[in-house]
């Protein structure tokens, strides 16, 4: 059962990853790197296409893990990378927010709403990401010969 | 302290309700935001289908909770309704495709130039989207029947229950 739940996760997975780049890829375009402005919405936008980022991450983990041991190390090593990520992601959203407060652009109501809207999601996500990392690190290891305690027993 | 292991099967029970919670609510919000229904528009065909699409990731969160708790549990009876249920929308969703593709052809004939692009590219994203959810169901639905015989419940062999003795002279003359 564990393989299939494994490959059901890893599918899972990789559906999530293909969903959130087109979305990304749709808002995106036309890249215009020049505007200060579309800069500042691509990084909220970055933000809140996080939650479901970090739940496709947690499922391949989880999709690794139950595969086999060697693959664990690789679920641990991937959760360490999405908490480094979402230390990030924060990073990223408390530097929008001061250099909002110092130019026009925070003024409008809208914007302030959309902000709140992608530091929410950036906490959630950042609340899975830590639940995740946390009990990815304190797993046994998989797989390991089993020793029985009974002398009798060869 | 490990859980007992009727109150694991409880926790995976779980999972079966937030599942559906997820989806109720999820056909919900597409429905109402689909609402008043008018099939006969190719505008509202190719709204709803790029709608349906974008509520994608909630509803494939649900049925990864769903497949997870039938195949942990080992409801075999679940695992081949929740397989036929995947074929149905493995075949739907590569119907509604083709569909989708024709509308699209039509809706961008009625759109100013400019409008064009961002169309087409928000057009080829919905049919991505739909392309790879039928293949997964496909082999989601192929993969949960194949497993769902490893749970069915072992059959008594047929014919009578009654225990019928032979003559020992007549087994010694055959």
């Amino acid at each position: 059962m564990n393989r299939s739940g494994a490959l059901v996760c890893l599918g899972t997975a990789v559906i999530l990853f293909v969903d959130q780049i087109g979305r990304l890829w749709l808002a995106l375009l036309p890249l215009n790197l020049g505007n200060e402005a579309w800069r500042l919405v691509s990084i909220q936008l970055v933000a809140t296409q996080l939650t479901p980022t970090v739940i496709a991450l947690v499922l391949l983990a989880v999709g690794l893990t139950l595969l086999g041991r060697s693959l664990q190390i690789l679920g641990r090593v991937l959760v360490v990378g999405a908490l480094l990520f979402g230390v990030g992601s924060v990073m990223l959203i408390v530097g929008t927010g001061t250099v909002l407060s110092d130019t026009t652009l925070s003024s409008p109501e809208s914007f302030r709403k959309a902000s709140m809207q992608a530091v929410g999601s950036l906490v959630v996500g950042l609340v899975i990401f830590l639940w995740a990392g946390v009990t990815f690190l304190r797993l046994p290891p998989q797989h390991e010969p089993v020793v029985s305690e009974d002398p009798a027993e060869p | 302290m490990p859980l007992s292991r009727s109150a694991t099967r409880t926790l995976l029970g779980l999972l079966y309700v937030t599942g559906a919670v997820l989806i109720v609510d999820q056909l919900l919000i597409l429905f109402t935001s689909i609402s008043p229904l008018s099939p006969t528009s190719a505008g509202w065909r190719f709204g709803a289908m790029g709608l349906g699409i974008g509520r994608a990731t909630p509803l494939l969160l649900a049925d990864t909770l769903i497949i997870l708790a039938a195949l942990w549990l080992g409801h075999g009876l679940m695992m081949r309704i929740w397989g036929g249920v995947h074929f149905v929308l493995a075949v739907g969703l590569l119907v509604l495709l083709g569909l989708f593709a024709l509308d699209a052809i039509q809706v961008r004939q009625q759109l100013v130039p400019e409008a064009q692009s961002a169309m087409l590219l928000g057009a080829a994203r919905a049919a991505v989207m739909a392309l790879v959810l039928s293949i997964w169901s496909a082999w989601l639905a192929i993969h949960l029947l194949r497993i769902s015989k490893q749970f069915q419940a072992p059959r008594s062999e047929r014919g009578s229950a009654l225990i019928v003795g032979q003559d020992p002279g007549e087994e010694a003359a055959s």
